[in-house]
């Protein structure tokens, strides 16, 4: 064996050797992705679409867990759709019981007993909302699809597909479609390697033989209906145009709704807006303070960020507040990028 | 396995190899069991010599990284440790200057939809319940924690709701025809903006 005097630049050599090694095991995979990159691309796309309208159309009974942050839940849902009607049951398999139905537009939600926390709470869109409202057929430039093979979830044959964000203001995710479906049967949302969500099915039977009484709710006790938004004045949007400027944007987010509404107890009332890039959502709250104490907050759970700035515009101090599923340094910036529509982003004292 | 690969290895751990004899080992080291077993040799020798073992290392990273691709396919090949060999595939670009001017407060759980329950609070013990003020700290993940809504303070329950009224303007304003309800206010409220 040919004998040196080993250098001492071994870190450096290890990390050369791991990016070459990296490359070797990764370039061969997305070279033939770009050979094949239109006819998958189409391919992928078409399967996005077919997730989005297998939700709906389904009929299925399952099992999923849902993580975000430190939190997990065990839920089962359960739905139909016969003689046009959808109707879907979920039912919280961990802690107090909870039920939520929907139908025909008219959601439901039921709390066991042993329900020891606020009954007035909004009903939370998520986590299956969270999970499954993404339109990602509509995803544009800012995200670069890639499918990534065969796999299988909840014993069920799946399909992954990448949806890989282009720049690091938004994050990645992993999904698995039922290849004989293209119901969602599990998804990851990631930023920089970290898992920051998770939505799996661990048991799930599709079939067109959903039983009446899977639907009917399992547990008794005080019964709510709510209509969302319209249940709540307090949750009423005005939509209107509004004179606020984001001077700085991630690329690929559009504007989606803006108004105004009045929401927390103590709040003056709110501007909003919300954008989106056909995956990943934030919205921008702009408060005036009237005479309250603030302090500037930042706030994460899960792949959810708030961010809460005090802002001195010429019209007064007022809270700007980011809240979305972005990273956050991504909501940092948005924060400071807020201004008047008619003042430039330099005039606004910090 | 040729002497002159062996060789090669031997600069490569040296770092005196040059390009071409990098592409050379590289190559070859895909397919040939031996050559990756003397690389690994080679790297454990020159390690102990320099005292630089490193145990969280695997020396075998190629396959490491396969399969932790197999299994999760992550889009970032990147370890959450900012730290790691992996290297930084994205450099943080904005250093918030807001953070050096003001004092964030640093809420340290958010909950969510007012559903989670305090099982597992209960279970972490004596965690502080309420807010802590860190100056200028940024949020790590690692540290965010269920609080009931019972022990919420007036900031969590202000982000609470504005996290609500986010969620459903991003779902009234992402979704066409997923979720019926969503489109129903839709229909309702017309198509606004």
């Amino acid at each position: 064996m040919h004998q040196r005097v080993m250098t001492a630049h071994i870190k450096f050599l290890l990390a050369l050797l791991f990016s070459a090694v990296t490359a070797l095991t990764l370039v061969p995979a997305s070279v033939s992705a770009v050979e094949s990159a239109a006819d998958s691309v189409n391919e992928s796309k078409g399967w996005l679409a077919r997730m989005g309208q297998a939700f709906a159309t389904q009929n299925y009974d399952g099992v999923f867990v849902y993580t975000h942050g430190s939190s997990m839940d065990t839920l089962r849902i359960i739905h139909r759709v016969a003689e046009g009607v959808e109707r879907e049951r979920i039912v919280r398999l961990d802690g107090p019981k909870q039920e939520i139905i929907r139908e025909n537009g008219k959601v439901t939600c039921i709390h066991g007993s042993d329900w020891n926390g606020n009954i007035n709470h909004k009903i939370p869109l998520g986590p299956f909302a969270r999970a499954f409202v993404r339109d990602m057929s509509e995803l544009g430039e800012s995200y670069q699809l890639v499918e990534r093979g065969r796999s299988r979830v909840a014993g069920r044959d799946a399909l992954v597909l990448l949806i890989q964000p282009r720049d690091d203001y938004r994050y990645g995710y992993s999904i698995w479609l039922d290849e004989k479906t293209g119901l969602l049967l599990k998804s990851i949302l990631v930023h920089r390697g970290k898992v920051l969500e998770r939505f799996q099915f661990t048991q799930l039977s599709i079939s067109s033989d959903i039983d009446e009484t899977a639907l009917a709710v399992g547990i008794s006790g005080e019964t709510m209906v709510h209509y969302p938004l319209l249940s709540h004045d307090e949750d009423l949007v005005v939509r209107k145009p509004l004179s606020w400027n984001l001077d700085w944007l991630p690329d690929g987010f559009e504007m989606r709704m803006q108004g105004s509404h009045q929401e927390h107890e103590e709040g003056s009332g709110a501007d909003t807006l919300t954008y989106s890039d056909g995956m990943a959502a934030f919205s921008v709250f702009i408060e005036k303070i009237i005479d309250q104490q603030y302090d500037e907050v930042a706030a994460q759970k899960g792949a959810t960020v708030a961010v809460t700035r005090i802002v001195n515009y010429p019209t007064g101090d007022h809270l700007v507040t980011v809240v979305g599923e972005v990273p956050m340094k991504t909501a940092k910036r948005i924060a400071l990028s807020v201004t008047p529509a008619t003042v430039a982003a330099s005039e606004v004292v910090q | 396995m040729s002497d002159s690969l062996r060789e090669s290895i031997s600069a490569l751990v040296d770092d005196e190899a040059q390009e071409l004899e990098l592409h050379r080992v590289l190559g070859s080291m895909e397919s040939d069991e031996q050559l990756r077993q003397t690389w690994k040799r080679y790297q454990a020798a020159s390690f102990s010599m320099k005292r630089q073992m490193d145990c969280r290392f695997d020396l075998d990273i190629s396959g490491r990284v396969a399969e932790a691709l197999d299994d999760e396919p992550t889009v970032i090949v990147e370890t959450s440790n900012e730290k790691s060999r992996f290297g930084r595939v994205f450099k943080p670009v904005l250093s918030m200057a807001v953070a050096a001017s003001a004092a964030f407060l640093v809420i340290f759980a958010v909950q969510m939809g007012g559903q989670d329950d305090t099982d597992e609070q209960v279970a972490a013990g004596a965690q502080p319940l309420t807010t802590n003020l860190v100056a200028g700290a940024n949020v790590s993940n690692e540290n965010i924690m269920a609080v009931s809504s019972e022990v919420m303070t007036p900031v969590e329950k202000r982000l609470q709701s504005l996290i609500e009224n986010h969620t459903q303007q991003a779902s009234m304003s992402q979704n066409r025809g997923v979720m019926p309800y969503t489109q129903l206010v839709e229909d309702q409220e017309g198509q606004g903006y």
